[in-house]
């Protein structure tokens, strides 16, 4: 099977269709993408990015981890443990009802945490980053950011 | 301002109210009966406000709309405000709106099981929001499409976003159609100005379809986020009015709400626990009992991992300036979004308890009238017939603009997909002029907007519930691998995102055909059919209504074996997507 790539197939100048990039724009192209690819790889070595990749799946994987064991617990309880749901507890609010709302508290709590540990822990450090990257390329004469 | 024709609706009008409504006063008779009364005018002209509001931003929007970046991404100069209550109108469907309330109208505790479902599904969304943004630039095919730059990848995101899309569309086209029949009281033979049933459902069908159209022919996202926007907010004050309304009926007491639901519903306490709709127990029949619980659990499943592969919600967040308002959008979008579905509760209990679910089933048997219902009888009991008549109009003239702005972002979603990744990426090989793709936007959306017309004149009396479950369960079997192992999975490749694409597609449209759904399905009591299907043809082998708990298991194992399979690996633009994902860096360049 033939496998094209995206804009780089296409002959220069083969139809009325070519988009006007000035002469070497090709090679210009290539050379500005092997650039960001070595920067991005010097990047991802940077003990600072591997902080920040870790603390990013830490976060994540808690959120996630969380709020899947708490909905999947509700969803088992609510198919396979019926008596224990229907338990009323102050007149007509019964476990189930609780445990409802008790869903969109979790929600809550869980978002409102990750957006802060987010803006505390992980903002910071990105731009960080970001800023380093943008003043390496300007000490190297090009301007990426 | 009855128009004194003499029509067939009025006589079955009384019949019915007679029969069903025998306290309700006879006001109630010409707003949801079948003649054109106060309620319909108010409707009637709420709805064409709204409209001349949107197309006014509309055109303003138009004016500000030059290039691709402002048709596909708004600009991107949305805050993260804005965005949030634009998620939050992208999101809250007349699905959410009629059709849960209706639900725990009708159903009581496992209508609200449904809206939990849709709310914690946004916890999965709000880690890979900001990593979406700072990633893709207008459609789901710009993810994986960083790391394999090969049209291949872009024709199966194509593939998929439009069929989600469609089958979304279509489901809420339905929705507005039959919407239209009960709010004009037509569902039991009336006619309206000499149209009968089904002349103004078809009728709905189309002019919400050309409007939406135009929306997004002429306005782009940015005509689309504002009118995202405005209904959010119209949308949650009315939501608000009513809950306040409910509960000062029981004196803001909730646990007077309940008992008065659960007693009104004829089921008792039963009502206020799950069981009465999803994963029902059949006695004697442990097979039929376990593969009904299944199915719930399969429901679940398909609403949370749903949500973060809608391709109309993920284009959202290329609206906002970088990935920590796309983050903090979401958490915005959370609170409203939470703060609905808890309001659906005391709307959905609240018509369980005043207006009572006989009464309800007599309009419309699925539900979905219970909270216009709800309205018109509060507004009766606060303020009288023209109370009833205002309160009426304004909550169906709220689940119009609902509908009408949710297929809208439907439409733009689509069509950038077939403009950015079909013309531009495919046909143009990554080329385009962006006049040109632009202009091919404008006409696909013009495309699918008149498919959708057609389809959903066609599919006027398909279960609308259905339509939409299936919409989330491709995207949760389909679009969900790719973008999770895109992001995270070194060894991804394109022959792993057609796999997973066409694998998790098919699969669930296989198990969709084979289940109770289409065929085998019969009332146990009184042996009606209750499938598509006409009852001589039985393929049913499959034994779940929901195919999630199947399907996206099998999409992410088609993913993985298909990337085993090839060889292809690029770690180097994996390393680069992992940077910019995280930081942001590079991805203001475009």
């Amino acid at each position: 099977m033939v496998e094209y790539m995206e804009g780089t197939s296409r002959r220069r100048g083969d139809g009325a269709g070519e988009s006007p990039r000035p002469a070497g724009g090709r090679s210009a192209r290539m050379r500005a993408e092997a650039d960001m690819a070595h920067a991005c790889e010097r990047m991802s070595v940077d003990p600072r990015f591997v902080k920040l990749r870790r603390r990013f799946a830490l976060q994540a994987g808690v959120l996630v981890g969380a709020f899947l064991f708490s909905y999947m617990s509700y969803l088992l309880l609510s198919a396979y443990a019926r008596d224990f749901m229907s338990v009323q507890i102050v007149d007509s609010v019964n476990v189930a009802l609780l445990m409802g709302i008790g869903q969109f508290l979790l929600t809550f709590v869980l978002a409102w945490a990750f957006g802060r540990f987010s803006a505390h822990s992980i903002d910071p450090l990105a731009e960080e980053i970001r800023d380093r990257a943008r003043d390496e390329d300007t000490i190297n004469g090009r301007v990426i950011g | 301002m009855d128009t004194g024709t003499p029509d067939p609706g009025s006589a079955t009008y009384a019949g019915s109210a007679t029969r069903l409504l025998d306290t309700a006063a006879p006001d109630l008779g010409s707003a949801l009966g079948g003649q054109f009364g106060v309620a319909h005018a108010w409707t009637v002209g709420l709805c064409a406000l709204f409209v001349l509001v949107t197309l006014a931003i509309t055109i303003r929007a138009r004016r500000t709309t030059k290039g691709a970046v402002d048709f596909y991404a708004g600009g991107r100069g949305f805050s993260s405000t804005q965005n949030g209550l634009a998620l939050t109108g992208d999101y809250l469907s007349a699905a959410s709106f009629l059709g849960i309330a209706g639900m725990i109208a009708l159903q009581g505790y496992d209508g609200f099981l449904y809206s939990i479902g849709f709310l914690v599904a946004w916890l999965l969304v709000l880690p890979m929001a900001q990593l979406m943004r700072n990633t893709g630039r207008f459609t789901m095919a710009d993810l994986p499409a960083f790391r394999m730059r090969r049209m291949r990848v872009r024709l199966a995101c194509t593939v998929s976003t439009v069929t989600v899309c469609v089958f979304y569309l279509v489901a809420q086209m339905v929705g507005a159609g039959a919407l239209v029949s009960v709010l004009l009281g037509l569902h039991d033979g009336g006619t309206f100005l000499g149209l009968s049933a089904g002349q103004a459902r078809t009728g709905a069908i189309v002019l919400v379809g050309v409007l939406m159209i135009v929306y997004v022919m002429y306005g782009g996202m940015k005509a689309a986020t504002w009118l995202q926007i405005i209904k959010a907010v119209v949308l949650l004050s009315a939501t608000g009015l009513l809950t306040v309304m409910v509960l000062a009926l029981y004196a803001f007491d909730p646990r007077a709400l309940l008992s008065g639901a659960a007693e009104a519903s004829g089921h008792g306490q039963a009502f206020l626990e799950p069981g009465l709709r999803l994963g029902v127990e059949v006695p004697g029949e442990a097979a039929q009992t376990f593969f009904n619980k299944m199915d719930l659990i399969s429901l679940g499943l398909a609403l949370v991992l749903g949500t973060v592969a809608l391709p109309h919600i993920l284009i959202r967040f290329y609206t906002v300036t970088d990935g920590r308002a796309a983050r903090s959008s979401v958490n915005r979008t959370i609170v409203m979004v939470g703060a609905f579905y808890l309001m659906t509760l005391a709307l959905g209990f609240g018509a369980a308890a005043i207006v009572g679910s006989e009464r309800i089933m007599s309009l419309d048997p699925s539900g979905n009238s219970a909270v216009p219902m709800l309205a018109e009888e509060l507004g009766r009991l606060t303020a009288g017939p023209v109370g009833a008549a205002v309160l009426l109009a304004l909550i169906s003239a709220v689940a119009l603009a609902t509908i009408l702005a949710v297929i809208a972002s439907l439409t733009l979603a689509s069509s950038s997909s077939i403009a950015h990744d079909l013309f531009g990426h495919i046909l143009m090989w990554g080329r385009p002029r962006e006049s040109q793709e632009v202009s091919v936007a404008r006409f696909s959306a013009c495309v699918i907007g008149a498919i959708s017309i057609a389809l959903a004149v066609q599919a006027q009396a398909q279960n609308v519930a259905f339509l939409v479950g299936l919409a989330f369960a491709i995207a949760a079997a389909a679009n969900l691998p790719v973008i999770v192992l895109t992001m995270f999975w070194r060894r991804f490749n394109t022959k792993g995102v057609e796999w997973g694409i066409y694998g998790g597609l098919s699969t669930t449209l296989l198990l969709m055909l084979f289940s109770p759904v289409m065929s085998g399905k019969t009332d146990p009591v009184t042996g009606e059919n209750l499938s598509m299907l006409p009852a001589w043809i039985d393929i049913q082998f499959f034994p779940m209504e929901n195919p999630a708990l199947v399907a996206v298991p099998v999409g992410f194992a088609c993913a993985v074996i298909g990337s085993l399979l090839s060889p292809e690996r690029n770690s180097a633009r994996f390393t680069e997507l992992r940077v910019r994902s995280l930081t942001g860096w590079g991805a203001d360049r475009d």
